[in-house]
């Protein structure tokens, strides 16, 4: 479909007829609205544009998220390909994108929204705390911190590389504090907490 | 900007302009790495950009990624929000431009020359249809319009952006907006041709 620019000429009927999907749910400003009730009060074509216009707004804006997704069938599983977190080249942007990261990865999803899809995962396994390690370590450097950490695997990797650990609970600032202390680990955080 | 939120929750034009300058507040405590702020914002913004990006992607397994990719960018560039322009239209610029991208990654088509000529479901004029083909039809024809024209019609029907702000969101003229959204609004009427006697 072409984006060719409709000639505008300053033709009354021809720039209410393009505005009107605006009007129709009152998000001109006073100028544009002038113009288009202007010409609306003489024109019933455009009245007529209105209605329909009107109509096919509503049906538009009634469809479920679920229904757009519906067509046409892409194959599954596609997108970014999943890389090993000790072989990406994750595009870190300092430790203020990484929290950001870990935040949006754990934020439960109550209250739900209202639409079919999700756009969080599913609720995050059980653990108390996540990790995200610097994408250059090795799968051996990342074994060693997290052996040295007093905690244990729960989950991970997510879509963001991301891991859920579970620490005892009464070492969790110590268990925090260690991960923290160390290179390869670009952000550790409790789960749940603000 | 609260789009058929205000149609559900009876939102009136003030709350919508409460909930512009809640937006501003957030954005500002962002900026000072405030995490309970970014997750109000995450909460807020949500649903209505899932639906946006469905609208661009048509897939739901790039929505999540497209949507956390959108939010990163909040967290991590919040201090370059300028007050400008909404903080809706600037969170949903994000969005869009990131979801233009997960398109060409995945090599979808940025724009449908054989629309047209393609055959599709529409009812000839003296053809009625029933309520769940009307629905069909438009789920068709929305999925033959372009990315662009999909969030031109979105940002216009479901979350009732004025064409100044799409443009901006959008980086093109104002005049582009109304003339994809012209061809849009014929496209699908050309769909549903069968069924617009009754509309009216």
């Amino acid at each position: 479909m072409s984006d060719n620019i409709v000639p505008l000429f300053g033709d009354p009927h021809h720039d209410t007829q393009l505005l009107l999907p605006w009007y129709a749910c009152g998000r001109l400003d006073e100028a544009d609205k002038m113009r288009v009730e202007e010409h609306l009060e003489t024109c019933e074509e455009c009245q007529v544009e209105l209605r329909l216009e009107r109509r096919l707004a509503a049906e538009v804006a009634a469809l479920p998220g679920a229904a757009i997704a519906e067509a046409p069938a892409a194959a599954p599983s596609e997108g970014r390909a999943r890389t090993p977190l000790w072989r990406a080249a994750a595009p870190w942007t300092g430790w203020a994108a990484a929290a950001a990261l870990a935040i949006v990865i754990l934020l439960p999803s109550s209250p739900p929204p209202a639409p079919t899809y999700h756009t969080l995962s599913a609720a995050p396994p059980a653990g108390n705390l996540v990790v995200i390690f610097r994408p250059e370590i090795t799968e051996q450097t990342m074994r060693g911190i997290l052996r040295a950490s007093d905690a244990h695997l729960v989950g991970g990797p997510n879509e963001a590389d991301a891991y859920v650990l579970q620490a005892p609970p009464s070492r969790l600032k110590a268990v925090l504090a260690n991960l923290r202390a160390r290179h390869g680990v670009v952000l550790a955080e409790p789960v749940g907490s603000p | 900007m609260l789009g058929k939120r205000a149609a559900a929750g009876g939102t009136s034009d003030s709350s919508a302009r409460k909930g512009a300058r809640d937006d501003v507040e957030l954005v500002g405590r962002i900026v000072h790495g405030d995490r309970r702020a970014f997750e109000d914002l995450y909460r807020a913004y949500q649903p209505r950009l899932g639906r946006f990006l469905l609208s661009i992607l048509r897939r739901a397994n790039l929505v999540e990624e497209v949507l956390n990719d959108t939010m990163l960018v909040v967290w991590a560039n919040s201090d370059r929000y300028n007050g400008q322009s909404k903080v809706s239209t600037w969170i949903f610029a994000i969005a869009y431009r990131k979801a233009l991208k997960a398109l060409r990654r995945a090599d979808e088509p940025l724009e449908d020359h054989d629309a047209e000529k393609r055959p599709s479901l529409e009812a000839g004029p003296e053809q009625m249809l029933g309520r769940s083909q009307v629905r069909e039809v438009l789920v068709r024809a929305i999925g033959e319009l372009s990315p662009d024209h999909r969030a031109v019609v979105d940002l216009t029907y479901f979350h009732e952006f004025g064409y100044r702000e799409i443009a901006e969101l959008m980086d093109c003229p104002v005049d582009t907006v109304k003339t994809r959204m012209f061809h849009a609004r014929r496209h699908l009427r050309r769909k549903l041709a069968g069924e617009l006697a009754d509309w009216l």
